[in-house]
């Protein structure tokens, strides 16, 4: 059990590394490769200025606005549907049965 | 020799769809065979029998298959990423609309493996908690569907699920990104509901054991799916 947590911990910390990483590896070192073209190279090349796509999107201060509308609606679709999850979880908590009256 | 891009998308793309179809229909079963269990007075016997044999193996191979095509979505990405242009990627609307809703089928998958690994076979007890879990796996593959037409849209020029789109008035040739003022509140608001919804659940500590024994209630109403469980219900 123990070790299926620190497994989980590790994979959760490179994932959290990977999306860290990510602006910088899109704009920095490996600038030039194919990943700058890729899909996280989409989201965050509105953060040329060092700023994240969303907060590029809400100044429209951008170069590419278009491109930062678009990572900025990614970013907010996937809270809300993340958020849809938590309220879920969270009223399913809430809608237990009684011992007495429940099957 | 040159790697076509293209073709291993469509091979990956496949393997994704079938993999997270196989999981959607499999959670829709475990979800009717849990009714006709609890039913179970109005039910027929064979049916009640073959529900209880097939709702444990349902379960466990839904499971897998999230598991197995959120790997595989993440493949189709990288796939789809190299079959096309680096200037289509980021400038052809459908392209971005079809990433958009990638992402968006990844997430909602990616609540369903977790609600199945925080809960375990025990979320089939709770009628909402299943309830919820359906719902998330219709959500995700709504997504899936809706990217494969866009996909459909790019390769063949139309798509079966094109009275769909028209139905919604949407032209899926246009670039579907919300306004930043819209993105903006949706995001600043999902992220507050997050927050605040963990920081509740945390606080009052209803998620624990000893709130139920506390509060004298039961997660359990249904109950649980168990692989090669007999016509009693036992093991």
């Amino acid at each position: 059990m123990k070790s299926r947590g620190l497994l989980l911990g590790v994979a959760m910390l490179a994932i959290s590394l990977m999306i860290l990483a990510a602006p910088f590896l899109c704009n920095g070192p490996i600038s030039g490769t194919g990943l700058q073209n890729g899909h996280l190279a989409g989201i965050f090349r509105a953060a040329d200025d060092g700023r994240s796509a969303i907060i590029t999107t809400v100044t429209s201060s951008s170069n590419d606005t278009a491109l930062a509308q678009w990572g900025g609606t990614i970013i907010a679709g996937s809270l809300a549907l993340i958020a849809l999850i938590v309220i879920l979880l969270v009223v399913a908590m809430f809608r237990r049965q009684s011992k007495e009256g429940g099957k | 020799m040159e790697v076509d891009w293209g073709a291993v998308h469509s091979l990956t793309v496949d393997l994704h769809s079938a993999l997270l179809l196989l999981a959607f229909a499999c959670i829709l079963i475990t979800l009717l065979c849990q009714l006709v269990v609890y039913y179970h007075e109005s039910m027929p016997k064979s049916l009640l029998h073959c529900s209880r044999r097939t709702r444990g193996y349902t379960d466990a191979t839904a499971y897998v298959a999230v598991l197995l095509g959120i790997v595989a979505i993440i493949i189709s990405a990288i796939t789809g990423s190299g079959s096309e242009s680096s200037e289509n990627l980021l400038n052809d609307p459908i392209i971005l609309n079809k990433i958009m809703l990638t992402v968006f089928a990844l997430v909602t998958w990616a609540g369903v493996a977790f609600i199945r690994h925080k809960f375990g076979r025990q979320l089939w007890t709770n009628p909402f908690l299943s309830g919820s879990y359906t719902l998330l796996a219709i959500i995700g593959m709504g997504f899936i569907g809706l990217t494969g037409s866009l996909g459909a849209h790019l390769t063949q020029g139309e798509s079966s699920l094109d009275s769909f789109w028209n139905f919604l008035n949407i032209d899926i040739t246009q670039d579907l990104s919300l306004s930043p003022e819209w993105s903006f509140a949706i995001g600043l608001i999902g992220l507050l509901i997050i927050v605040f919804g963990l920081l509740f659940v945390r606080m009052s500590g209803i998620a624990k054991e000893e709130y139920r024994a506390k509060s004298s209630t039961s997660w359990s109403k249904w109950e649980e799916p168990v692989i090669g469980e007999t016509e009693e219900g036992g093991l």
